[in-house]
């Protein structure tokens, strides 16, 4: 899923929803009903911060087996 | 006084180390206690007593030696998470239940080392998440003890043990500690080691300490640390920012009683700030709750296959849920978390700490764990983090107050609860 700034929690809902019923089944993802509307305003908040991170450091990678080199 | 159980670890330690009681008479009387009311708390769901005994008799056996360990003989309640060599680690998961650990987790060796004396491991709800424990809220046994660390943060106000180590991955040390009326505290992220400890999530697992009083952590804090033990804290009236968007979360209630605490403190010489950190609660809240079941799901999603039947309720819809987050979404929310840290600790350079509310409400009934709002932003943050058990709401249940520090600031935060408590008392133990 690309990240979209602008997305509603009504799309995370629907896309999430779609995703619950190819894995679950669509009983188990209607009885997920209530956890998908918290995951979905969930990921909308995430979405909504990303555009502040364009400067934000990247992780860094491991470094452990770099000790040692020259 | 007739039995042990009930005395703080600082003075035990003491009494031990002068030869006034031995490590096997601490032991047996704190096994006479769990005997006495774990009927009524179930805070623990499993006690070696021949096992305790004999690691007593070794604990004596050193003293007799010339030993003065720092926290020789000071029994302790271990999270059913946390690995403790010779006992099960069943984390409320019953196919764990038989499987016995081989070897100690890093804190338990480094506890061990200290002098210490593992008494049993406490009941946590399964694998640290949402399903209740069996543990009871020793002040009312209709309501709820938190979790996820409900054994532990119960254990400790019931004088079933001084010390007891609990774990938070959203609220699980915090709200136990508020819940049950003991003293929590979390240290900074990565203070305490994670080795032995089943994880939920590792961008956010901490571990945590319960005692009955500040002085009692200040004891183990210091001894983890290797510090002396007798330092006099500072008197330095602290600078306090008090964050008013999560009064404004609390029922009005507990916000009033903090308000109180506040006041008391202006009082006494304190800078009290009504304030606001740089990113707001909900802004924090959406990383933590993606990471949180992402890591979750990356965690327990295999297990649950193997064992479908065997996870509860509320675990098993947060790994199949948890198990939908795009990637990016996950990656997006750790940088955020790196950003937020970043904000908030540079914002703190200003104050020694900020108070709230631990949690919004008293004990709430007992097929819930409560609301983790007000400990989760610590946690995200990884900043070091203490409830104290400031008073009794209108439920006459225990009602706490949040400090927070800068990450790295244990010390400093440690002074300032200490200072804290000598113009506000915390309160007592319930009945049993």
């Amino acid at each position: 899923m690309r990240i979209d700034t602008n997305r509603t929690v009504q799309e995370f809902r629907q896309r999430i929803e779609t995703d619950a019923r190819l894995e679950y089944g669509d009983e188990r993802a209607g009885e997920l009903s209530e956890q998908l509307d918290h995951l979905a305003n969930m990921l909308a908040g995430v979405a909504r911060q990303s555009f502040d991170l364009r400067d934000e450091p990247l992780p860094s990678g491991p470094t452990a087996d770099r000790r040692g080199d020259s | 006084m007739n039995t042990t159980a009930g005395m703080t670890a600082r003075a035990l330690v003491e009494s031990i180390h002068h030869g006034e009681m031995s490590v096997s008479r601490v032991a047996d009387d704190h096994l006479g206690r769990i005997n006495q009311v774990d009927g009524q708390v179930r805070a623990f769901a499993t006690v070696d007593a021949d096992l305790v005994r004999a690691e007593a008799q070794a604990l004596d056996t050193r003293l007799r030696a010339g030993a003065r360990l720092p926290l020789h003989g000071v029994p302790i309640g271990v999270k059913d998470i946390i690995d403790v060599a010779g006992l099960p680690t069943i984390a409320g998961f019953e196919p764990y239940r038989g499987t016995i650990a081989r070897t100690d987790a890093e804190i338990i060796a480094r506890l061990r080392a200290l002098g210490a004396l593992m008494i049993g491991k406490t009941h946590t709800t399964q694998f640290a998440v949402g399903d209740p424990a069996p543990t009871r809220n020793p002040w009312d046994q209709t309501r709820s003890p938190a979790g996820s660390s409900a054994g532990s943060g119960a254990a400790v106000p019931a004088g079933m043990v001084p010390v007891a180590l609990g774990s938070q991955t959203a609220g699980s040390m915090l709200r136990p500690a508020a819940f049950n009326g003991s003293v929590g505290f979390k240290p900074s992220f990565g203070w305490m080691p994670l080795d032995g400890v089943i994880p939920l999530s590792w961008s956010l697992d901490h571990l945590g300490i319960y005692t009955a009083d500040v002085s009692d952590m200040a004891l183990i804090y210091r001894s983890l640390k290797q510090l002396p033990t007798d330092r006099v804290t500072s008197d330095r009236p602290p600078r306090i920012g008090m964050l008013t968007e999560y009064l404004d979360m609390s029922e009005p209630s507990v916000a009033e009683h903090v308000r109180s605490v506040a006041a008391t403190l202006v009082g006494a010489g304190a800078t009290v700030i009504e304030t606001a950190w740089p990113v707001s609660f909900d802004d924090l809240f959406a990383p933590h709750q993606v990471l949180f079941s992402g890591e979750m799901a990356a965690v327990h999603s295999a297990n649950l296959l193997r064992y479908p039947d065997e996870y509860g309720v509320k675990i098993r819809a947060g790994v199949e849920t948890g198990s939908l987050i795009p990637g990016t979404y996950l990656m997006q929310a750790r940088r955020l978390q790196r950003r937020h840290a970043r904000l908030v600790n540079n914002w703190m350079r200003d104050f020694d700490a900020v108070v709230f509310p631990t949690v919004t409400t008293e004990a709430c009934p007992i097929a819930e764990t409560g609301d983790r709002s007000l400990q989760v932003p610590a946690t995200y943050l990884g900043l070091p983090a203490m409830s104290l058990p400031t008073g009794l709401g209108p439920d006459n249940l225990p009602i706490a107050t949040q400090l927070i520090g800068r990450s790295g600031s244990e010390d400093r935060l440690l002074d300032v609860a200490e200072w804290i408590t000598r113009q506000w008392p915390l309160i007592g133990r319930p009945q049993l």
